[in-house]
């Protein structure tokens, strides 16, 4: 679905991601887990089309992308749900999601639109409930769920997250795990960046581990989980020990 | 929702009725006639808003759009081609109702293009000219954009100044009034007077309901959302460089359509009308009544406009729109007239009494 050949990629003189190759594939769930600063949300940002990448192919669909506008990317089925969701605040939560679905304005009728507004209100309740409030009154939570559900009303093939659980309480953060797996079991195929390591590996196939740039580690979600390495680094193993 | 936007409407429409029944049983009848300029007035006013608030693009050119209208109205509805009677093409034309006959306020015989025709040749060129200026403009930002439209607004004030055709400094007068339909018509004297308030007002109303429906359309979501936050927009595949030409175009045709029936209901048309200081008066009246808040630059179009009729600014006129500009600017950029928000009131208001 999603394949990356030697990405490079920076701002002005900053040379961010030093040849990052990685792939997706159809109905995969893959976390990339990284600290501060690593690239991850370079990452992200390079595929959806909002930043050029010096060198490298991404290739989506069997297509390649990394050249193209941030609006073919989103038509051709590959969303980003970008890091601190983005939420246009002074906008209610269905103006959001009406945005979400922009692109689709020409080719499909508004029953259709509507239809996939159900979905995401079906997927997150409060949405529904919430859906003539303002964006910006929308509490952390509430909000990346909007952000989520705005993603998905551009019915995409690939979905990107970036740090969903950042800023959101522990017990959100659970339920929008639930929501990540569910849209995993439905199908969808899913690219998750993520600092909480533990949520991610939980949900994805396999994974990724990037340190400034590059990828340092990957292989499936349970040989990460067991690596000593990323268990040190990530998932806080000898923390907790110190603690008991 | 689909009906709740439709509520100041409804308010304004029996706010104008109000209006007008309190002037006619006080006997103040001819504050009506300066109501109805200034609701022309106002229709340009409602176009930039929508192009500032929404579509955040200053425009320093709108009077010259404005004069586009006025003037190309002016001209075909003006020039006599009484000694091309006989012509074939003039002939073709009468058949089609294009151009009509009429007698001129001195007695004499005029044959020319009929207002109808004029206001579609108007709006077609002001079209065609708004999405040349747009295609090569639309993509400044902040002042070169500004910088760009108020270079058009000299070039129309020069060509309006300079050109015979536009009667130069005089201006264009003597022009016909513009009959609607069944007796309507826009024109300034005493006896259409109350008929004109309300085809003014009608047309004010009508352009407030498309400019409602317009922000509430996907291309008013559009660009709202890029004033937001453009990076998430992008990533959304919001491409918004169509919406602002579309914008930008609408709110020049507007512009226009105030210009011509201004022009038919004063009976002329003068390079007053488009020097820069009136584009600025434009400008500063969007920024008074709350930027993205099309209500507020109602009100005051109307409110400013009428008081500005009435002389009461007297020789400060332009100066006090130039005063009204510098200090919404210093002293609150988002424009005056805010919509309130009532949730962050009433949590205010509970958490004091609470407290
Ligand atoms: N717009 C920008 N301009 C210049 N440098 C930037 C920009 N955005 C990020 N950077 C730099 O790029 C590097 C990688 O940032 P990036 O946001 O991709 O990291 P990340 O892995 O997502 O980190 P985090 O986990 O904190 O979100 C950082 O050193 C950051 O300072
Ligand atoms: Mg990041």
């Amino acid at each position: 679905m999603l394949r990356i050949l030697n990405l490079e990629a920076g701002y002005g003189l900053l040379h961010i991601l030093k040849g990052i190759s990685l792939h997706v594939l159809p109905g995969e769930a893959v976390a990339i887990i990284g600290a501060n600063g690593a690239g991850k949300t370079t990452l992200l940002k390079t595929i959806a089309g909002i930043l050029r990448p010096r060198s490298g192919t991404v290739v989506f669909n069997k297509q390649e992308i990394h050249r193209e506008s941030p609006e073919k990317i989103v038509a051709g089925g590959c969303s980003l749900v970008p890091e601190g969701r983005h939420i246009f605040s002074t906008m209610t939560v269905k103006e959001n999601l009406l945005l979400g679905a922009y692109h689709r304005r020409r080719k499909c009728t508004a029953a259709d639109i509507a239809a996939s507004m159900e979905e995401v209100y079906d997927l997150f309740g409060i949405l529904r409930e919430r859906a003539n409030q303002l964006g910006g009154t929308l509490s952390g939570g509430q909000q990346q769920m909007l952000a989520i559900g705005r993603a998905l009303m551009s019915k995409p093939k690939l979905l990107m997250m970036d740090e969903p659980s950042l800023g959101v309480a522990p017990l959100t953060v659970r339920d929008i795990y639930k929501t990540i797996a569910r849209l995993k079991q439905n199908g969808l195929t899913i690219l998750l960046v993520e600092q909480n390591a533990q949520m991610a590996l939980a949900v994805a196939d396999r994974g990724y581990v990037f340190e400034t740039g590059q990828i340092v580690l990957e292989g499936t979600a349970r040989e990460l989980s067991d690596n000593p390495e990323v268990q040190r680094a990530y998932l806080g193993k000898d923390y907790q020990k110190i603690n008991e | 929702m689909g009906f709740r936007k439709y509520i100041p409407v409804i308010v304004t429409a029996l706010m104008v009725v109000g209006l007008q029944i309190v002037l006619s049983l006080t006997g103040a009848t001819y504050y009506l006639t300066q109501i109805t300029m200034s609701a022309y007035y106002a229709l340009v006013v409602i176009g930039l808003c929508l192009l500032m608030g929404y579509a955040g693009q200053v425009s320093l050119g709108h009077a010259g759009f404005f004069a586009i209208g006025g003037y190309t109205s002016a001209v075909l509805t003006t020039c006599n081609l009484i000694a091309y009677r006989d012509n074939s093409l003039i002939a073709w034309c009468g058949s089609l109702g294009l151009v009509t006959q009429w007698t001129d306020i001195y007695g004499k015989d005029i044959l020319s293009f009929s207002p109808w025709a004029a206001l579609a040749a108007a709006l077609l060129l002001t079209s065609l000219i708004a999405v040349l200026i747009g295609v090569s403009i639309i993509h400044l930002k902040g002042h070169y954009l500004a910088m760009a439209t108020l270079g058009f607004g000299l070039i129309i004030y020069r060509i309006v100044l300079g050109a015979q055709i536009f009667g130069q400094a005089d201006g264009i007068s003597n022009v016909p009034p513009f009959g609607l339909f069944d007796g309507l018509q826009v024109n300034g004297r005493l006896p259409f007077r109350t008929q004109n308030y309300y085809i003014a007002w009608v047309m004010v109303i009508t352009t407030m309901m498309l400019a409602i429906n317009l922000i509430d359309s996907h291309i008013g979501r559009a660009l709202r959302s890029i004033h937001q936050n453009e990076e998430a927009a992008h990533s959304l595949g919001v491409n918004t460089y169509r919406c602002k030409l579309f914008t930008f175009v609408l709110s020049a045709l507007i512009a226009a359509a105030g210009g011509i029936f201004l022009t038919h209901y004063n009976g002329s048309i003068g390079p007053s009308e488009v020097t820069v200081m009136k584009s600025i008066r434009y400008v500063a009246i969007v920024a008074v009544g709350g930027m993205a808040n099309l209500w507020g630059a109602l009100f005051m179009g109307i409110l400013l406009n009428f008081l500005s009729l009435r002389g009461v600014f007297g020789s400060y006129d332009d100066a006090v729109f130039g005063a009204i500009l510098i200090g919404i600017m210093l002293l609150a950029p988002q424009g005056l007239l805010r919509k309130p928000d009532f949730r962050a009131v009433l949590s205010f208001l509970s958490k004091r009494s609470h407290g």
